[in-house]
């Protein structure tokens, strides 16, 4: 028996002005290759880069997010690796002193521990083309965000909450676009197995296993859940033989959706880490993590959507997954005024479903929204001597409908119910209608 | 005081991190460049530090940081940027083919 041992790392570009360590524009999406550089971010020379503030507050804004401990002392090192999209031969980054550390997101009262949250800079951009490989250098110096959780999964589809939640809270913050198909937000699952005996983990569970398979290059939360079961699969049956499976970095075939051996990223990493010595370290005060402010996050929103509004659970997971329609929801709410009653028990839970089943368009502006919504809301007056004559008339037109019902099939009233509720433009209380109807076909 | 002494995998490893291929003069040659310079480092064994705090910098600077907000005083052309380049093409940097 083996269980699974999975760890993440997840980066997002912010959505700074300027890149991380120069004042070149961060939006270099759709730009002319490389005509969005200088000589920081092409790595020229003498050139002293800077770090940009606001890219080290959203930082640690989304490691408070994630309930991580904000570091008084923080600085940056440098990573040193060979590779052409990288032209200093080192990527900034941090090392031994990151902004953020352990933290955690809670997702169905289970606790997944985030080890923890740093800042570097993004790099160049590849293009492999017959014998050549096209290097475009405007992306080079984008603030990113790498986060990276402790190997707390054990399930693929554990992994996959997390990283929509992940996403989610990462939107709310408005401190990226995480747009998955741009590439500004990406996640590598590390997965290795861990033998069980006797259905017991063996005593050294806290042990990780003796490797590692990161798989790389994923572009949606559904990819991920594919890779890891494939991943899960493919080791499972190396183990099985009594082997071991080779450490290495594979990728994910979307098409055939199963991950491959990157051969060319497979050398010896020795990374030579040091203190980046152009960029003086950072000091944090006691009160500095207090001057950040974390918006209402997803979970908590869900929870006063239910506490407060009553609203169903699934529904308040729906209208809060996305920060435009949580806000919509909550101005409709506030400018509808709707009393609850019989038909109406919660205004707040039908305009919930006035807004999650589309009944009116969302596009449109909040006045008008819930100005509809109050009419629709409206409760129905029912014209009960014009229903009365309507359902004889329509019991009769329609013999079989009330045989079908004497017969035991009740189901057949609903068929009624619609047509009534045709004839009378929908100026009829749907419940009555029934009642009604079924008090008639019960007396023939 | 200790003599330092790199071997020939050492130097080899290092000249494939950097991606250079060395004939069998120069990995020598580097070998003995290097340990020269390894010894010549090596004198600060020969100060007390006990009592002095690790620092990564020296300077004294803490806390730089620029607003974000664009500024293309410093910035490059395309043509600036591709001028030194040896190997290019379409505007692109060009580079053997990786992968």
């Amino acid at each position: 028996m083996f269980k699974p041992v999975i760890g993440l790392e997840i980066h997002a570009e912010l959505k700074s002005k300027s890149k991380m360590f120069c004042q070149c524009s961060a939006d270099y999406f759709g730009k002319k290759q490389n005509s969005n550089t200088c000589p920081v971010c092409l790595g020229l020379p003498g050139a002293l880069p800077v770090p940009n503030k606001k890219a080290v507050e959203w930082a640690q804004l989304i490691g408070k997010a994630l309930n991580c401990r904000l570091n008084r002392n923080s600085k940056f090192d440098r990573k040193h690796y060979f590779y052409p999209d990288l032209p200093k031969g080192y990527q900034i980054s941090q090392y031994d002193e990151p902004l953020c550390s352990q933290g955690y997101v809670e997702i169905n009262q289970k606790k997944f521990r985030i080890h923890r949250v740093h800042l570097e800079e993004d790099t160049g951009k590849l293009i492999h083309s017959g014998v050549d490989t096209l290097v475009d250098f405007n992306r080079s110096g984008v603030p990113l965000v790498e986060i990276v959780t402790e190997p707390d999964f054990d399930n693929a589809e554990d992994v996959k909450r997390f990283l929509e939640e992940l996403h989610t809270i990462i939107r709310y913050l408005g401190v990226s676009d995480a747009d998955m198909e741009k590439g500004s937000m990406r996640m590598e699952p590390n997965i290795s197995l861990r033998a069980i005996e006797n259905g017991e983990e063996k005593r050294q569970q806290f042990e990780l296993p003796a490797y590692k398979v990161e798989v790389k290059n994923i572009n949606s939360f559904r990819f991920v859940k594919q890779a890891i079961e494939y991943e899960i699969e493919r080791q499972k049956e190396i183990l099985e033989r009594k082997e071991t499976p080779a450490q290495e970095t594979r990728g994910f075939d979307e098409k055939k959706q199963i991950t491959y051996s990157q051969r060319s990223k497979e050398e010896a990493h020795d990374y030579r880490y040091f203190p980046e010595p152009d960029i003086p370290p950072m000091t944090f005060s006691r009160e500095y993590p207090d001057s950040i402010k974390v918006p209402e996050l997803p979970a908590q929103k869900m929870k006063r959507y239910m506490a407060e509004w009553k609203i169903k659970e699934q529904d308040a997971l729906v209208l809060t997954r996305d920060i435009n329609t949580a806000d919509f929801f909550e101005m409709v709410i506030s400018k509808c005024k709707v009393p609850s009653s019989k038909q109406i028990p919660n205004p707040n839970q039908s305009i919930a479903n006035l807004i999650i089943n589309k009944k009116i368009a969302t596009t449109m502006p909040v006045e008008e929204f819930a100005a509809k919504a109050m009419e629709l809301l409206q409760p129905k007056k029912t014209d009960e001597k014009a229903l009365y004559i309507l359902i004889n008339q329509l019991i009769k037109t329609n013999p079989k409908v009330a045989e079908d019902y004497k017969k035991g099939k009740t189901n057949a009233v609903m068929f009624l119910v619609g047509q009534v509720m045709r004839e009378m433009k929908g100026q009829a209380d749907a419940k009555i209608v029934r009642e009604q109807l079924e008090n008639e076909l019960k007396k023939r | 005081m200790k003599k330092s002494k790199l071997n020939k995998e050492e130097i080899l490893h290092l000249a494939k991190l950097s991606n250079l291929t060395l004939t069998n003069d120069e990995i020598e040659k580097y070998r003995k460049q290097l340990e020269e310079t390894v010894e010549y480092v090596e004198n600060l064994n020969e100060l007390d530090t006990r009592k002095v705090e690790p620092t990564s910098q020296t300077t004294n600077l803490t806390d730089v940081f620029f607003k974000d907000g664009v500024e293309n005083k410093r910035g490059l052309s395309q043509n600036e940027a591709m001028k030194n380049a040896k190997n290019k093409k379409n505007d692109y940097f060009v580079v053997k083919r990786i992968m």
